[in-house]
Order: structure tokens, then sequence, then C-alpha cells
């Protein structure tokens, strides 16, 4: 594989950790600092999770798709 | 129930770590005839997960009945570290393999120059920030099984359990430490990987997931109506209400910011996470699934935290139950003992494999890179074999950790939570990242910048967070906390420098991670690297580039005699294997070495890359140091290698450019190419063109010639017409001819152009007088709006005026005989001049007003007839007239609308040095 395309690899997933930790931290966490329910479940603990869930279903995307078990790096 | 809880609890824990004992065995096994079980993604993933400690198992529950989301970024912050493994991890792990790396002290120590200081420094910084920890795990397992027992045995009438139950956390130590030292020291190894361990410990992160999912279904299912139900509850309970927002967490975003910072650094740097990620890798892309499978179970180990403390405490109001204890109080509470027993299991396993990888992990630097070292200095002539040693060493080293662990446990007491203990290690543990995140990235830091770093960060530390919990625990006065040691208020411990707007681990992490961070790069600024830092740091940050390693093997010039080497390597790892691993080498590299023969650099360097995997690099440096004659290092050979390798690198960036300017080169000649075809194109239909433009009138002239030597006696009226013809197409052939040389000459850049103060109103006058006779042979009207005051511009006089001509001679041909009317106006304006003629004739199709003005094209009526005796030069000899004096010629019309041929001209010549320079250019060429 070409170094292209694995660098391209590296720049996602630094690019997800980065807006991982935004999203995941104040000043947008204060938009669910709410004592309230939404489907029966507390809001910030609904936010917290589906964030937690999306971050590694991203992760999951970008580390199995793209070049094969022994690619170079 | 009847049963003697009091006994069976104690039994099922031994039975089930017997079991773990099993599994450890059958992998050690399977390892051995060469079928690991552990080779694959999804074992490594649990073996990650080691770091879900009984801290999570326990104290995830209690901070969130006391916090509510609080415990979570120790557990989103290895999460978003898990999306930038592949680049960080990836890298630390080759870089491992390569330089046979066995523990975080001996990576951090190799990086900078295979420094024996600063592997002694890291390993005492681990143990001092590990060992609460540790204690932490005996104390969770003893009071586990204390609760138990407890509530087991008396229900929930008698309150707490009054008095601990025997003693009960000195039994775990003794245990684990003997589980530790069975499965950890089986034998040296170059790579110190542990198989049985690993296996026990994957299997451990089953059992406390399957245990802690139970307990959650079981609470929020079993104990309420779903979590439905358990929220609604909760949010009835005004007290409990508060904790669904961030009110109630201790030192609020600043507190969340620095807890998600801590748990990713946690996870890379912890010494038994090191040990798992790293140590006991087998396969690189085994990160590939981990990156996400690892996120994953945090998140499903998680799941539950909040209902079962939001359970516990609806049903434990107040504080009649420890929250720590929840996960196993509650299903106590609804009569499920056994599913209260399987928790306890849960619990017994996370905190087990958190005590033996640390114990194992710390044991190997302890022993390396403390306990060797002093033991080489006095015994450094020792013939005999020393890998027996070495492993009761580290056995003797892994049951003092444990006891260590018990006795802080002693001391310190019930004084601390289990998260807060937890908080404490993970600082310490961050102290070790700007030294290893700097140096696989940066080549410049240096040994001397790495140990000023760690050493302010960890007296930060130990100040901040450690003498401070001894000060909460009594140990030293309160006034320490208060006042500040000494009464010196700026060095209080929560408030350095009077700093106090954190909670204390922000605090600590502010000030540690800002001085560690600083002086590193300060000091390795400033410093001057040694040989041997500059090829390790070299190694450490092209690990991925080719023909990056291979400087150390020039580390050893000196001579040492095949023998002796062999001999050295088998005191630390046995004749035997020793044997094997040389006659490997020699094998593999084709070598020929009489045993009394000097040994080649590369034999010196392998023998040195074998020692470190038994007793570090840094010791293996100096035994190898030991036995070699001569110099120890040879500069010049160092910095050979250093100038190949950057020689080799430069060259490569030099090709590479030199490609891309090829390729630029390439692109501009291809581009050229083509336009070097369409010119000759161009010239092809120039040419067939002009002879055609030619050939019509040479026709005309040789048939009237012909006819005249011919017919000799023809009227002298017809002769005289004849004659006429013949001069009238010689004229137009010499204007054809003419307007093709200027043509020429135009687009060559050899017409000399005499530019003068011109005034146009006067030129277009004279232009109108010389085409008069046009005018009124053909009867067409001449409407003159010229101005009569001067108009003056810089021009070239005649060439202007030749385009004048040009329009007026167009107008009239195109315009109808006798009926025409032409008119010509020019337009002042305050930047330029215009000039238009306007005919009443047959006028332009849409798309022929670019085209007019290309060479030889003739405007055809689509009759066909009335065809303009034209070159079809003209138009485009006086569009380059136009152009060179910067200005702009075009055609406006329409079919049946007649057409107005338009210049302008800029009044002042914009750039008069282009202009010269133009005119200038001809000349040199």
């Amino acid at each position: 594989m070409n170094h292209q395309s694995a660098d391209r690899k590296k720049q996602r997933l630094l690019a997800l950790c980065i807006a991982g930790f935004i999203a995941l931290n104040y000043p947008l966490l204060s938009l669910f600092d709410q004592a309230e329910l939404t489907l029966g479940i507390p809001v910030l603990f609904l936010y917290l999770f589906l964030v937690w869930a999306v971050i590694i279903s991203l992760i999951a995307l970008v580390m199995e798709t793209g070049q094969e078990p022994g690619e170079e790096r | 129930m009847t049963l003697p809880w009091e006994w069976v609890v104690p039994l099922i824990s031994v039975a089930y770590l017997g079991l773990l004992f099993a599994v450890a065995y059958f992998a050690d096994m399977r390892a051995d005839q060469g079928r690991s079980l552990i080779s694959n993604p999804y074992v490594y993933t649990l073996s990650i997960a080691v770091y879900c400690t009984s801290w999570t198992f326990y104290g995830s529950v209690g901070r969130a009945a006391v916090s509510g989301i609080g415990f979570l970024p120790i557990y989103l912050g290895p999460t978003l570290m898990a999306a930038i493994w592949w680049p960080i991890l990836g890298k630390i792990i080759r870089i491992s393999k390569d330089n046979r790396i066995t523990s975080i002290a001996d990576f951090i120590a190799s990086r900078y120059g295979k420094s024996r200081g600063i592997a002694a420094m890291v390993t005492l910084i681990a143990v001092v920030g590990i060992m609460p920890y540790i204690t932490l795990q005996l104390k969770a397992v003893a009071t586990s099984l204390d609760v138990l027992v407890h509530h087991l045995e008396y229900g929930f009438s008698s309150g707490h359990p009054a008095a601990p139950w025997g003693d009960t956390a000195l039994y775990v130590a003794l245990i684990l430490a003997l589980f530790s030292v069975l499965f950890g020291t089986r034998h040296l190894d170059a790579t110190e990987r542990h198989e049985g361990m690993v296996a026990a410990i994957a299997f451990e992160s089953i059992i406390k997931l399957l245990a802690f999912l139970a307990v959650g279904l079981f609470v929020t299912f079993g104990l309420f109506d779903g979590p439905g139900e358990l929220f609604q509850k909760t949010m009835a309970d005004p007290k409990l209400k508060s904790l669904m927002g961030f009110g109630t967490l201790s030192g609020g975003y600043s507190s969340w910011f620095s807890l998600t910072f801590l748990a990713m650094m946690a996870i890379l740097f912890l010494p038994r996470q090191f040990q798992v990620l790293v140590v006991e890798n087998v396969n690189e892309n085994h990160i590939r699934k981990a990156a996400w499978l690892f996120p994953l179970y945090l998140l499903i180990i998680n799941l539950f935290v909040l209902p079962i403390a939001f359970a516990g405490n609806l049903i434990f109001p107040g504080a009649s139950a420890d929250p720590d204890t929840f996960v196993l109080t509650l299903p106590i509470f609804g009569d499920q003992q056994w599913l209260a027993l399987f928790a306890y299991l849960g619990g017994l396993s996370a905190a087990t494999s958190m005590v033996i990888v640390a114990a194992i992990a710390l044991s190997t630097m302890v022993c390396n890179d403390l306990i060797i070292p002093a033991f080489l200095r006095f015994h450094l002539q020792v013939q005999e074999d020393l890998s027996g040693i070495i492993l009761t060493i580290r056995r003797g080293v892994i049951l003092a950790l444990l006891l260590l662990g018990y006795i802080y446990f002693r001391l310190i007491g019930e004084s601390h939570t289990l998260v807060t203990i937890g908080l404490v290690s993970f600082a310490a543990a961050a102290q070790f990242a700007p030294p290893i995140l700097l140096g696989i990235f940066w080549k410049g830091a240096s040994r001397r910048g790495a140990i000023a770093g760690l050493l302010a960060g960890f007296l930060i530390w130990a100040h901040t967070l450690l003498l401070a919990s001894f000060a909460i625990s009594g140990w030293i006065p309160e006034s320490f906390l208060t006042e500040g040691p000494w009464g010196i208020t700026w060095l209080r411990p929560y408030a350095l420098f009077g700093l106090s707007v954190f909670d204390p681990i922000t605090h600590s992490i502010f000030w540690s991670m800002l001085i560690n961070i600083g002086l590193l790069i300060t000091v390795s600024l400033f410093d001057r690297q040694t040989a041997v830092e500059r090829i390790q740091a070299l190694n450490f940050v092209n690990v991925f580039e080719q023909g990056a390693r291979g400087g150390e093997a020039y580390l050893w010039s000196g001579s040492v005699s095949v023998v002796d080497l062999k001999r050295l390597v088998a005191r630390f790892v046995g004749p035997t294997r020793a044997m094997r691993d040389f006659d490997h080498f020699i094998t593999q590299h084709r070598l020929i070495l009489p045993e009394n023969g000097i040994a080649p650099s590369s034999l010196v360097a392998f023998a040195e890359q074998r020692l470190a995997g038994a007793i570090g690099s840094a010791s293996a440096r100096i035994m190898i140091h030991s036995i070699v004659k001569g110099e120890e290092l040879d500069l010049e050979g160092v910095m050979r290698i250093l100038d190949q390798t950057s020689q080799v690198i430069e060259y490569s960036q030099r090709l590479e450019q030199k490609s891309a300017e090829l390729e630029a080169a390439t692109r501009q000649l291809k581009q050229a190419n083509t336009r070097l075809q369409e010119l000759d194109r161009l010239k092809d239909e120039f040419i067939s063109t002009i002879s055609h433009e030619l050939r019509t009138p040479l026709t005309s002239i040789r048939a009237f010639s012909e006819i005249l030597r011919d017919n000799e006696d023809l009227p002298t009226e017809e002769r005289q017409n004849f004659l006429g013809i013949v001069i009238k197409e010689t004229e137009r052939l010499t204007r054809l001819v003419n307007q093709v040389l200027d043509l020429a000459k135009l687009e060559s850049g050899l017409m000399e152009w005499h530019p003068t103060e011109v005034d146009l109103a006067e030129v277009t006058q004279e232009a109108i007088d010389v085409t008069s006779r046009l005018f009124e042979n053909r009867s067409v009207t001449l409407e003159n709006f010229v101005p009569s005051h001067p108009i003056i511009l810089t021009a070239d006089r005649d060439r202007i005026q030749r385009v004048i001509i040009n329009f007026l001679s167009n107008a009239v041909k195109f315009s109808p005989e006798g009926s025409g009317r032409v008119e010509i106006r020019l337009r002042e304006e305050p930047a330029f001049i215009g000039l238009e003629v306007k005919d009443n004739g047959p006028g332009i199709q849409e798309g022929e007003h670019k085209r007019i003005f290309d060479k030889f094209h003739q405007v055809r009526d689509e009759s066909g007839e009335n065809k303009p005796g034209g070159s079809g030069l003209g138009l485009a000899i006086c569009q380059r007239i136009v152009d060179h004096h910067n200005g702009r010629i075009w055609v406006e019309s329409g079919p049946n609308l007649g057409a107005t041929f338009i210049f302008v001209l800029p009044l002042f010549q914009p750039e008069k040095k282009e202009i010269a320079k133009k005119e200038a250019s001809p000349s040199n060429r």
C-alpha cells in the first residue's frame, strides 16, 4: 500500500480523536447539563453514551476499511 | 441459607484462583507447542481490559453514587486515545520489538541513550506511583470479602461489619504474590512475554464483564421495573435528581477535562498497560481490532454503573451501606446470594488481574533497572550462571512489592476512597507521557531534558498529591495542607504558588505537566546530545524508515572474542539458550567465525540486544562494556554512520525533488509539444490559404497575358482593357504580399514601431480623404462626425491610420451600392478614445464576430454573390496593431442590422516602459 493512504488514515484518526475530545468536553457538554429525562433516560447520560458509541463506530470504520493486514505503515 | 459462608467464600476464592492457574497453565502449554492461544486481537483486547480494576468494578458505582456522571472521563479518555493508537501505539510497539524493550523504564532509558540513571528514576517513580494502586486492589478484595461474608451471614440487621475478618488483606497479598511468581517468572525470556498470564487476565476480563452485567441487569430489571422506572424514581428524589447534571461534580468542567486527559495518558503509560499493550503484544496488526473493541468493552461495562448507583441510593437511603459495595449489597438485598458471590468473583477478577500484571511489570523494572545494576557493580567478574539468580531476584521483588502494598494498606487505612487513590497513581503514570511521546516524534529530546522534566514532574506530583494524601491520613500534621510546609503558604500542596482555582487532581496535573514538558523541551533545546543518544533518537523516531537502524553496530569497535561474548550472554540467559541464539544468528547472517576470533560489531550488537531482553538495555550496555577491550565508543564510526544515514535521507529527498521536477518538465514539454503541433497545423493552413490567394490573381494575370501574346490583332480598346486587369491583379498581388509580410512581422515581433504624439482627428480626416474615391465609385454616402478639435494621444501614426482606412474600405465594400450609408465618429472618454465606423450592409452573424479577426477569414454572403475582393488579412492586421497599443477591437452587429466596427485606445499608454521594452525586444532577437 502506498504511503499516502496510510498517512490519510492516520490523519482521519487524529481528526476523530480531536473531534471526540471537543464533543465530550466543555462547552458542548454544558448544553446537556439538565436534570431531565429523554426517552426515560437522563439527557446527559444519553448524550455521553451516544457520542461514545458514535466514536467507537467511527474508529471501527476507519480501522477496518482500506488496507489489508500486513500493510506497510 | 445456612451455609457457613465464612468458609465457603474463601474456599471459592481459592478455587477460582486455581481455575486461573489452570487457564494460564493450559495457555503456556499451548505456547510451548507453538499453537498460541493468545495470538489474536480478541484476547489482546481482553488483556488490555486489565485497565478495568476493582476501581471500575466497585469504585465507579461509588463515585457515581456521590457525583453522578463524574466516573465517566476515566473511560472516555481511553476511547479517545484508542482512536490514535494506530499511529502512536503502533510506533511504540515497533520500537520495542526492534530494541527488545521489556518495560516502560527500559523504553525511556533506551530512547535517552541507554542511560542507567534514567531507568532507575523511571522505576522509582513507577514503584512509588503504583504502590498505592496495588494497595487499593488489596483493600478492595479484603473489603469485598468481609462485606460479602458479613451480609450473607447476618443480612442487613446488624449494620456494618464490625471488625475485619481475620487479616484478609495479608492472605490476599500472599496468594496473589504466589500466582504472579508462578506465571511471571517461569523463565527468563528475551521478549519477556507471558502467554499464560495474558490468557488468565483475558479470562478474568470476561468474568468481570459478565458479573457486572449480571448485577446490572438484576438491579435494573429485578429490583426495579426497568430503567424507566428506576430513573423516574431517581428524578422524584430531589437529592438524587441533582446527580443527573454537572452540579455535583467536584471541580466541574476543568476536573472533567483533566480526568479525560489523565485517562488518555494512563491507558498507555501505566506500567501494567504498557506491559499488556506493548510487551505482551504478539502482532502489531492486533491494534486494528483492539482500537475499537476495547472502547466497546469499556462502554458495555459502564452501561449499568449509573443504574446501580441510583438503585443503591434509593434502596439504602442516607449512608446505610457503603456506595463502594453496592455491587455486592444490592444482590444480597434482593436475596440472590449466588449472584452476589458471582459479583464478588468479578471484583476479585478485576483486582487480581491488575495486581498480577502490575507486579510482574514492576518486578521486571525493579530487577533490571535497580537491583541488577547494583549487583553487577560488585560482581562484575563472577563467571557463574546468573539466570537463576535473576529469576530469584524477580520472585523476591514480587513478594516484596505485594507485602509493601499490604503495609501501605495497614498504614493508610480507611481514609481514602477507591477512586482517589487510583487517580493519584494515574497522575504519576502521566509523568511518563512527555518523555515518551516527545521522544518518539522529536529527535531533539535529550537525556538531560528528560531527566529534568521527569524529576520535576515527579516532585510536584509527590508534593501535591502524595504528601497531601499523607496529611489527610494524619501521617503528617494537617497544617501541611492548610498553611504549607514550614508555614510557606505558596507551597500549599493544593494551591501551589497560590493557584487555587482547580480541584487537587487538576491542580497537580496542571503544574506537573507544565513543568515536565517545559523542562524537557527547554533543556533539550540547549543541550548537546551524546553519540549514543543521537543514534537512539534516530532509531526511535525513524523506526518505520528502512535503513534507519544499524547505527549501534558501530558503537562497539573495540575487540572481544566470540567465546567471551557467548559466555557473557550465557551467564544471564542460561548456556543452552545462549548457544541456540548465537548459532541461529550466525547461520542467519552466514558468518564464519573461529571460536577465539574477534567478534564482528554486528554480533556484539546482537549480544547486547539479547542481554537487553534479559536485564534491560542500560545494564546490557554496561555488561558488554565490561568485556569489550579497547575504546568503548568509536566516535568517528558513530559520526560516519550518522552521516551516512543522513546522507541517504538527503539523497532520497533530492531524488524525490528531482523526480518532481522531471514530472513538471515533462508536463511542460507535453504542453509545448501540443502547442507546436497546433502551430504547425496553423502554418500549413496558412501556407495553403496563402497559395490559394496568390494563385487567383496569378491565374488571371497569366490568362490575360497569354491572350495578349497570342492575339496580336486585338483591338486597342480591348487590349487596354486586358492590360488594365493585369495591372489591377498585380496591384492586388502586391497588396497581398505586403500584408502577408506585415502580418509575419507583427507576429514575429520584428515590426518596428514609431510612437509619436498623434492628433487622431487629423489622422481620421486624412483617412477619409484617402478613401473618398472608393465612396464616390460605389455612390456610398459618408456621414462624418469627427470633431474638428485635435485629439492627442501617443501612437504609431501610419499604423493607426491603416486601421481606420481598413475600417472605411470594409464599410464601403459591404454597403449596398447607391443606397449605402456609412457613419464615422470619434468617442472621447476620460481615459480612452474610441473610433467607430458604422455601415448599413448585410451585417455579420453573431458566430462570426470573433472569427472575422482571424487570418484569411472572409465574410461570405449566404447567396455566395457579392464576394468582397479582400485578402482576409486586413482585420487580422488591425487587431494586432490595436493590441500593440493596448487597445481593444471588436464588432457589433446582427444580420441585416449593418455592422459597426469599433476600436478603443487608451489616452495614456499605461506602461511606457513596457512599450519601450517591446520596441527594444525585436532588435534583441
